[in-house]
């Protein structure tokens, strides 16, 4: 079995290639020989990827062997390097193997050079495999730390083109496609900005034909990759729709391709193609495949995750404009809803009926339940968009409690639970009146809520630092690792279909605070129930903010 | 003879509502569906209103349309203005109409009486 060897020899004698090649030959090699006796003949075969090992004479008209090592390190390419030489005692073996020859052969004992060749071209190949991984393991590894936490579209894109330069590439670019069929350039990368420039134009000018039979286009109809080691002139010519498309194409000097399709979970999203321009790297091949497709693969995910975020931020959008204005409507019906019971009662008062003020009382206490669930609903809209805006004005709070304790009368009674109330005469602060009543309102309809028919004791004090309302109820109380949940919104301790509410009132009730600067936390009360307390510095510092109308 | 009040509002529900209240509370009143109904009642009113219960957002005029168009008339100007609107109360606004209060819907029947008896201009 014969295996194919590509030689570049250094040798100014063309019988003694006939002897070189007569040799490896015979070892079972097929082998394709090119001759270089100059130093500039070989700079100018020095490839990467062309050659398999390079055999050397020692001593040659105008150029030696140590030379050609030189120009072979110069050029950073790991190919075997053999001295064969007319013989051995005319130079060091010691030296050139020092200089970086893998071994050294006299041209009058060949004998023994196919087995060196195979020996050093197969140790090669495990270099450039063990290389090879190494990268793709960093270039993997980077991909991972780069694409994760993208949110957004653009800069996801941008982030997956860079990847592959320099490593793996000269050039990235990334075809995204808006209408599953036209695909654009969304990101590309070039060390060099000029060309990023000129592929930008030629997109723009002689955007992709969605049916084309080759290129990321087939490849995006196709789902399947594409390597294309060799772009020759003929091949861009035959792709060119004019001379003027040709001269574009020419000037990105393109010499080897790869196309991947960016497959998402919905479909194909567009093509991630990797090019080659310089000679500082081999040609693309087969075997470059697998880790560019892995690449492409993690991107793609990346990109399906944008998609769900954007998705989901414009449902927030969608969620949280719909209850600002479904508020906003909602108020009209209940002003006249509101206006003509009112008139109603008073008309009943002036007509001495107890019992229809005493119904439509009743009734108007609904209207007005309805009417702060509408504001609940409208300040969870305002809070998830950050706006709060605070009025500060001089508020006892001591009084404020009571009023709210007054207001709670009917629904304490109700429920079973004593409202009692323990303050100083009064405690003057500087707070927005009623976001202190909504937070104070919401501890105390929460206590009555959980409170188990059991007194529920509120206490007003201050250390002339902060004040503080203490809220305590003998109820169902909160389980330890609930204690923070319930803050949040929508957050419940208890299953909402044995107690009712929207599921909110603490979570404006935190906001609020935390807009004065204050807090409100909850804690188990000694001997059962729960504790809530809500902490006001006297001075709120709380910056207002215009609310939009 | 007895100066009416002028209710600017969109919603005939909710105008019919305020009317009935506030000539419960002995007011005469007016009504208008948007600023330009509102500003022909100004002009074919006699005497002038002693005040207008102004919504912000109707069709055709809204409310800081018909509020430029009145204060641009050197009779009309100093008729007192108070906002009764479903928006959050917003002092930017409320100095752009020029007015004297700014009631937020709903409202308790109480609370709207007062604030319209304590700005209503009867001279």
């Amino acid at each position: 079995m014969t295996r194919p060897l590509r030689v570049l020899l250094v040798e100014d004698i063309p019988d003694d290639q006939e002897l070189v090649e007569r040799e490896l030959r015979r070892g079972g090699f097929e082998v394709s020989c090119h001759r270089v006796q100059s130093a500039e003949e070989m700079r100018a075969a020095l490839e990467p990827g062309a050659w398999d090992v390079i055999l050397s004479d020692y001593r040659l008209p105008g150029f030696d062997a140590p030379a050609a090592l030189e120009l072979l390190r110069d050029s950073g390419l790991d190919i075997p390097f053999i001295v064969v030489s007319g013989s051995v005692g005319e130079f060091e073996g010691e030296e050139v193997m020092k200089a970086g020859a893998r071994d050294y052969f006299s041209k009058a004992l060949l004998t023994r050079l196919p087995v060196a060749v195979a020996r050093e071209v197969e140790q090669a190949r495990l270099r450039h495999e063990r290389a090879r991984a190494e990268r793709d393991r960093n270039l993997l590894a980077r991909a991972g730390e780069v694409l994760a936490g993208s949110l957004y579209l653009q800069e996801t894109l941008d982030k997956v083109a860079r990847l592959p330069v320099p490593e793996l590439a000269d050039w990235c670019a990334v075809y995204f496609s808006e209408d599953g069929r036209h695909l654009r350039v969304a990101s590309l990368a070039h060390e060099d900005p000029e060309q990023v420039e000129r592929a930008f134009e030629l997109d723009r000018l002689f955007p992709l034909e969605p049916e084309a039979p080759s290129g990321p286009a087939y490849v995006f109809r196709t789902g399947e990759p594409r390597v294309v080691p060799d772009v020759s002139p003929e091949r861009l010519e035959a792709v060119a729709r004019s001379p003027e498309h040709l001269r574009r194409l020419l000037a990105l000097e393109l010499r080897s391709f790869v196309h991947v399709p960016l497959v998402g979970r919905m479909g194909t999203l567009g093509v991630v193609t990797l090019g080659i321009t310089g000679k500082t790297r081999p040609r693309f091949t087969e075997a470059d495949l697998p880790v560019v497709q892995e690449l492409v693969r993690r991107a793609a995910l990346t990109l399906e995750n944008v998609r769900l975020y954007r998705e989901s931020q414009e449902a927030i959008r969608l969620r949280d404009e719909f209850l600002s204005v479904a508020a906003h409507e909602l108020r009209t019906p209940l002003t006249t809803l509101g206006l003509q019971l009112g008139t109603l009662v008073q008309r009943a008062r002036r007509e001495s009926s107890p019992e229809m003020v005493e119904r439509l009382d009743k009734g108007l206490r609904q209207v007005k339940r309805l009417g702060s669930l509408v504001e609940t609903l409208l300040d969870v809209s305002r809070l998830s968009t950050g706006e709060l805006s605070l009025t500060l004005e001089g508020v006892d709070l001591v009084e404020l409690v009571r009023e709210v304790l007054e207001r709670f009368a009917a629904e304490s009674r109700a429920m079973g639970c004593a409202l009692r109330l323990e303050a100083a005469r009064e405690l003057v602060g500087q707070w927005d009146r009623m976001r202190v009543e909504q937070v104070v309102a919401g501890l105390v309809s929460n206590a009555l809520k959980f409170g188990a028919r059991q007194p529920v004791d509120v206490r007003v004090v201050s250390d002339g630092v902060v004040a503080r309302v203490v809220v305590e109820d003998r109820g169902i109380g909160v389980p330890e690792e609930q204690l923070e949940r319930i803050f949040e919104r929508f957050g419940r301790a208890v299953s909402s279909r044995s107690y009712g509410g929207l599921g909110l009132g603490l979570y404006l009730a935190r906001r609020g605070a935390e807009a004065h600067g204050g807090r409100v936390w909850a804690e188990s009360r000694p001997g059962g129930g729960a504790r809530f307390t809500l902490e006001l510095p006297l001075r709120a510092a709380g910056k207002t903010v215009e609310e939009s109308t | 003879m007895m100066r009416p009040l002028l209710v600017v509002d969109d919603d005939t529900d909710l105008r019919e509502a305020l009317e009935e209240v506030l000539r419960d509370a002995g007011h005469a009143v007016v009504g208008a569906g948007n600023g330009r109904e509102a500003l022909e009642v100004l002009s074919r009113a006699c005497p002038l209103p002693g005040l207008v219960l102004l919504d912000m957002m109707m069709p055709v005029l809204d409310g800081l349309g018909f509020a430029h168009e009145m204060h641009a008339v050197p009779e009309w100007k100093d008729i007192p203005i108070v906002i009764f609107s479903a928006s959050a109360s917003n002092a930017a606004v409320a100095e752009e109409v020029g007015a004297c209060a700014y009631l937020r819907k709903p409202v308790d029947v109480e609370v709207l009486v007062e604030t319209v008896g304590q700005h209503f201009r009867s001279e």
